[in-house]
């Protein structure tokens, strides 16, 4: 896996923090990569690593605090050891992200416009503020956004949820970034919103060429959003596959299980509940980290199980569907 | 029939602002029978929270009442009517006061309504608590070390410590994950059964309502748009707005696909906001005729006992359907008795 044309290429990411408690290990051996213009979920229940993965990406965390080790390349450039003023451009520009809250991410003390002003017409840019309204315009316009003079003119407390949504996508669109991260956007919104946010996501990213990373707990949103899909259980990525192959036939019993616990809409089972939590960071389980919860475990659980590939596509980290001994 | 458990009859809520009135319910009646499950589905803001508010006399309705086995409740309700009305809440970090420990705050309705004497009360808040399936250790914890769902089990034996008749559920599981709520669902299920509870469940998840629920309304903008079985409200729905709703819900499998019903996301549809004398979902409706903006669509109920407010449902019934809605429509016009809803 070392296809130079990757967009983002993420290589045996580890990442952990000083905290009181002792040093937690959260990210382990993550590694991802994004081609241009793909989209890519991450899936796992809350709480397995997945925003603090998005975070580490941008460069958000707290130095003082993070431990991180591990190769991040963007674009052919090495993310990881820039330094802050080189990402900060990188930002926004190159990649942006869609937030889960469209409410809480905008500014609520500027109206929309001002907002898009800022974006478009960040430092290093040269474009006037008739051509920045012009294009805040069109864009939102594109999202099938009518009235875009009143949307521009508002405040985001004067908007639903759905027309906040719609704005951040745009906004997030705007700098014509190679990739945009998504970190479960339109949970907080209604269903009826959430899949108009979902079209509009694909749409643009598709007008724009962009490549999306889209992190969330919803399978029903993945299956209607991704091409190829990381599963990820605290902080380890167990399962590797397309879209179709996932939804097909999961491999890993925390897929497994995370498909089972989905209300179906049909078949009388009821949802099936994962037995357990989320391990705390600081002492996670050694060996394979869903073992204490898998119906599945045994001895040989307790090394940690590598993400074998099992298909030209697709890799799972299990020793159920590790390759016999003999075989290799 | 036998006299429903709560009936609600006309209720309506307004809320006054200085922006302006906002008529949250429009004339609501709502039916839930002894052991039934009733759903209450809508999007945020169509007024399902404000129902379930009204109806455990929370807030007081602007006008209408609500029965209990058919006696109207009183504005200030007695004890013995509180008692058979209890809440399980969408957050239960914000609703378990931080102070208390689990002890306390299950306990509370065992004192509040002198179920228990003080002596016997620790051994009861036990039990309930062994009967969500929570360990007896955490009697003496605070709600903030507890995970989500295990706030929310102790929601649930807070609610069932009074003994009620029904239960209120208000999107008791959209703040959990997965996992966590296929857990809280089994429970809900099992305790229905074992102490033949009655729920009103509000949520905006169909395929959790179709997990629990009975019987689904759907609300919206303050109006029951439609009302009917579960599996058919969910999978072949009448009104246009709960296609729209159950065909934005998303799946896991093509089989599940296929069985959602069809909607057309390209098609514009006009600003999201602005009222008309019609029905209310018309701006957002792809598939609105002329009648649609201009007339309230009447209730019109189908053989297998479904009914909606909808001009245009659109499918093998439709003609049928919508030759009854518009005469309907017309002889409530002759006899212009439009003062509310059948």
């Amino acid at each position: 896996m070392t296809a130079g044309g990757n967009l983002l290429e993420v290589d045996n990411l580890n990442l952990g923090f000083r905290l009181f408690e002792g040093r937690s290990a959260v990210l382990r051996d993550v590694s991802l990569s994004l081609a241009p213009g793909e989209r890519v979920a991450l899936v796992g229940e809350s709480g397995c690593g997945k925003s603090i993965f998005l975070r580490a990406l941008l460069g958000l965390l707290d130095p003082r605090k993070a431990v991180m080790s591990g190769k991040i390349s963007f674009d052919g450039r090495r993310l990881d050891n820039m330094k802050e003023g080189e990402r900060a451009k990188l930002r926004g520009r190159d990649i942006s992200i869609i937030f889960q809250d469209p409410t809480t991410a905008l500014n609520p003390v500027f109206t929309i416009r001002d907002q898009f002003r800022d974006i478009l017409r960040r430092p290093g840019t040269s474009m006037s503020v008739a051509d920045a309204d012009r294009t805040a315009s069109d864009m939102l316009k594109s999202v099938y956004i009518d009235d875009s003079e009143r949307v521009l003119n508002s405040y985001p407390f004067q908007l639903s949820g759905g027309l906040n949504q719609r704005v951040m996508i745009t906004m997030a669109l705007s700098n014509k970034p190679k990739l945009v991260l998504a970190d479960e956007p339109g949970t907080a919104l209604d269903v009826t919103v959430q899949e108009q946010a979902l079209r509009l996501m694909r749409e643009a990213t598709e007008a724009h060429g962009a490549a999306m990373l889209l992190v969330t707990h919803n399978l029903g949103v993945v299956r209607e959003f991704a091409e190829r899909v990381y599963v990820m259980y605290a902080g380890c990525v167990v399962e590797e596959a397309t879209a179709e192959e996932l939804f097909d036939d999961p491999k890993h019993p925390y897929t497994r299980a995370l498909f089972a616990a989905v209300p179906r809409l049909v078949g009388g089972a009821l949802p099936e509940p994962i037995d357990g939590m989320v391990p705390d960071f600081v002492a996670p389980p050694q060996g394979c980290r869903f073992h204490p919860r898998c119906a599945f475990a045994s001895e040989r659980c307790l090394v940690p199980p590598p993400l074998v590939e099992i298909s030209a596509s697709r890799s799972v980290a299990c020793v159920l569907h590790a390759p016999a001994r003999q075989e290799v | 029939m036998s006299t429903p458990l709560i009936a609600t009859r006309g209720l309506t809520k307004d809320f006054f602002s200085r922006r302006g009135v906002v008529n949250a319910l429009k004339g609501v009646d709502v039916e839930l029978h002894e052991g039934e499950v009733l759903a209450v589905v809508g999007e945020s803001g169509s007024g399902k929270s404000t129902l379930a508010n009204l109806v455990l006399g929370i807030q007081a309705p602007t006008t209408g009442e609500i029965l209990l086995r058919g006696k109207p409740l009183p504005a200030v309700r007695r004890a013995a009517d509180r008692r058979a009305l209890q809440l399980v809440p969408q957050n239960p970090l914000s609703a378990l006061n931080p102070r208390r420990t689990i002890f306390e705050s299950v306990g509370l309705p065992l004192a509040v309504h002198q179920l228990r004497p003080r002596a016997e009360r620790r051994e009861r808040v036990r039990e309930l608590l062994e009967m969500v399936g929570l360990p007896a250790d955490i009697l003496d914890r605070q709600p903030q070390v507890l995970s989500g769902g295990q706030r929310q089990r102790v929601a649930i034996a807070r609610a069932l410590a009074a003994e009620p008749q029904a239960i209120i559920l208000d999107e008791p599981t959209s703040a959990l994950d997965v996992s966590v709520q296929a857990r809280v669902l089994r429970l809900l299920v099992d305790i229905r059964q074992r102490f033949s509870l009655s729920y009103l469940f509000v949520t905006h998840d169909l395929a959790v309502a179709r997990i629990l629920a009975n019987r689904v309304i759907v609300l919206y903008k303050g109006e029951i748009v439609e009302s009917g079985p579960t599996s058919q409200v969910l999978l072949a729905p009448r009104h246009r707005y709960s296609q729209m709703l159950s065909s934005s819900l998303p799946v896991i499998s093509q089989e599940e696909v296929a069985l959602k019903p069809e909607w057309n996301w390209t098609k514009k549809v006009t600003a999201e906001s602005g009222s008309s004398a019609g029905c209310p979902f018309t701006p957002r409706c792809p598939y609105a005729l002329d009648v649609c903006g201009r007339e309230r669509p009447p209730l019109v109920t189908s053989p297998t006992g479904r009914t909606a407010h909808c001009f245009n449902p659109g499918d093998d019934e439709t003609e049928a359907w919508r030759a009854a809605a518009v005469q309907s429509s017309q002889t409530k016009t002759l006899q212009s008795t439009d003062t509310g809803r059948s």
